[in-house]
């Protein structure tokens, strides 16, 4: 494909910052969206630029992650733990979205595969067209993907929250109504 | 029109659904109260999830590519302020203002034993009888400053870096609105009259009300300012005009104070009140635990609208948006998220910060808290 310099530019933020979050992984992140894109170069013609590529990358991440799950898992946790070690921000503050960010990461991830997507998709801008599209599903479908999404998220990480875990309040904050 | 399920709400709010569809669902919604209250859970089942999804990017800003031109906005790193780049804190600015305070008073006490009494205040000043308190000020307000740091720390992050923003009104959300803790404990944190920032600006708000004599409009703040309030309102009487040296030497200092400020205080008093900063929006809702969060948000004269984090930090995977001054005390905030396209307004009182959101029969009150800005 012959436009694939606007492609990137584009639309390589929107992807890498999905992978990244779709995976806790920036490098990983990265390494998907390359090869996406020199997927969309191979590609003759490409109808729905933006579903194509989200479409792509999400096949490439299920792909990979069926193939060596464990061996991902363990290079993750070595990442995390070299960064833990690295970290120079001594902020109560940074401590605190390190551990939002941990509790978003797990309620995400008790999230369907599906639902999961959907939703990164969606804050990602695509329509639901787009979204129909990349994910194999139904337009009128995607509402109730997005719905059912949006509250299990929600409800997963106050669980974690209630469940000890209490920090900052990414969801919901301190709101007080009943 | 039976009920709507929660997909087609979701559709909805995010601008997914025909026209002909949308109206229908607008017009139901505006009939039917289940329904309402739905959207109402729904809108902020959304923003919430926004929000926990934004929450993965730990380091918010590595997560974006740094080559990316759509966030990086040109000019924008030339423009960091001195302040910024200082890392002006509140609790340096409340640490600043107090040894202000200190050194100057010390000089001026020192001064004013020498018989140096030019510089008495203006005859039409009255000087309030608190402030014949021993002069524990210059040396107590420390720890309070960093007491007050810590609770804005923890409640409201930080101040935003410019000094004309360390304010205790700045702290403020709308009354009629139920507060949420995090709320009440901004308003308590903008009412603490012992707050060493709120001190710091508060003595010297109050030296510039003298300095420029303008009628103080700021009564509820004013009960409560602490140790100083100079008024040009009052009649003075002679014997209120006849101060001990020391109150005259306190004074001088404060006005020494009041000086460094007053440029930037004068400026913004004329041209309204200074709007720049990061806010926190929340509509009331008795229907669900989780309706009518808004994003967080902060006002830049360069970059218009944008969401900001629950800690007040540039939130680089949110949408943006443009606010524009309706009066000098009115602005008008508007959001680019479809989900958030009714316009925000704030308006700015002398003591208090409320909002609205919608337009005509549909706005609602909102309780905004004006909240610190990290970087």
């Amino acid at each position: 494909m012959n436009d694939v310099d606007r492609l990137f530019r584009e639309y390589h933020e929107p992807l890498v910052r999905y992978l990244t979050r779709r995976l806790g992984d920036r490098d990983w992140a990265d390494e998907v969206a390359q090869e996406t894109f020199l997927r969309a170069m191979r590609q003759e013609t490409v109808v729905s630029e933006r579903a194509w590529l989200f479409a792509v990358a999400t096949n490439l991440v299920r792909d990979e992650a069926r193939k060596d799950a464990r061996r991902r898992r363990r290079l993750e946790l070595l990442r995390e733990q070299a960064r833990a070690e690295e970290a120079v921000e001594p902020e109560p503050l940074a401590i605190e979205r390190a551990q939002e960010a941990a509790l978003a990461r797990k309620a995400l991830d008790m999230l369907a595969e599906r639902d999961r997507e959907a939703l990164l998709m969606r804050e990602e801008g695509l329509d639901y067209a787009e979204i129909a599209s990349a994910l194999e599903l139904s337009i009128k479908s995607v509402g109730t993907t997005l719905a059912r999404a949006r509250r299990r998220l929600v409800d997963a990480y106050e669980s974690l929250q209630h469940g000890g875990n209490r920090v900052g309040g990414v969801a919901r904050g301190t709101h007080a109504a009943s | 029109m039976q009920h709507l399920d929660e997909g087609t709400i979701h559709a909805w709010l995010d601008d997914a659904l025909a026209g002909d569809e949308a109206a229908a669902v607008a017009k139901h919604v505006a009939e039917c109260g289940d329904c309402a209250a739905l959207v109402a859970e729904a809108r902020g089942m959304i923003v919430a999830a926004g929000n926990i999804v934004a929450a993965l990017d730990d380091v918010r800003g590595g997560v974006i590519p740094s080559s990316t031109p759509a966030r990086a906005t040109a000019g924008q790193s030339s423009q960091t302020s001195l302040w910024r780049r200082l890392h002006f804190t509140p609790a340096r600015a409340a640490l600043a203002a107090t040894l202000l305070v200190a050194v100057g008073s010390v000089l001026t006490v020192r001064r004013a034993g020498q018989g140096d009494d030019q510089r008495i205040p203006p005859a039409s000043t009255v000087v309030a009888p608190i402030i014949a308190q021993p002069t524990s000020r210059p040396s107590s307000p420390q720890p309070q400053a960093q007491t007050s740091a810590e609770v804005a720390h923890k409640v409201a992050p930080a101040p935003s870096p410019t000094p004309s923003n360390v304010t205790s009104s700045n702290v403020a959300s709308a009354p009629a609105i139920a507060s949420p803790p995090a709320s009440r404990a901004l308003n308590a944190l903008a009412a603490k009259p012992s707050s060493g920032v709120a001190d710091a600006q508060q003595i010297a708000d109050s030296v510039r009300s003298a300095t420029v004599d303008r009628v103080a409009a700021a009564p509820a703040a004013s009960a409560n300012a602490p140790a100083v309030a100079v008024t040009g309102a009052a009649k003075p009487s002679a014997d209120s005009i006849r101060v001990a040296p020391e109150r005259r030497a306190k004074v001088t200092a404060l006005e020494e104070v009041a000086a460094t400020a007053k440029t930037s205080a004068l400026r913004s008093f004329a041209a309204g009140p200074s709007v720049e900063g990061c806010y926190e929006v929340r509509i009331d809702s008795a229907s669900s635990s989780v309706a009518g969060i808004l994003p967080r948000f902060e006002l830049t004269s360069n970059s218009g609208v944008r969401s900001v984090t629950p800690e007040g930090h540039p939130d680089s995977t949110a949408a943006v948006g443009r606010w524009e001054r309706v009066t000098p005390n009115v602005v008008r905030v508007r959001f680019a998220e479809a989900r958030e396209q009714q316009p925000l307004t704030l308006q700015f009182g002398s003591t208090s910060l409320t909002g609205r959101a919608g337009a005509g029969d549909r706005a609602t009150n909102v309780a905004v808290a004006r909240i610190a800005c990290r970087r």
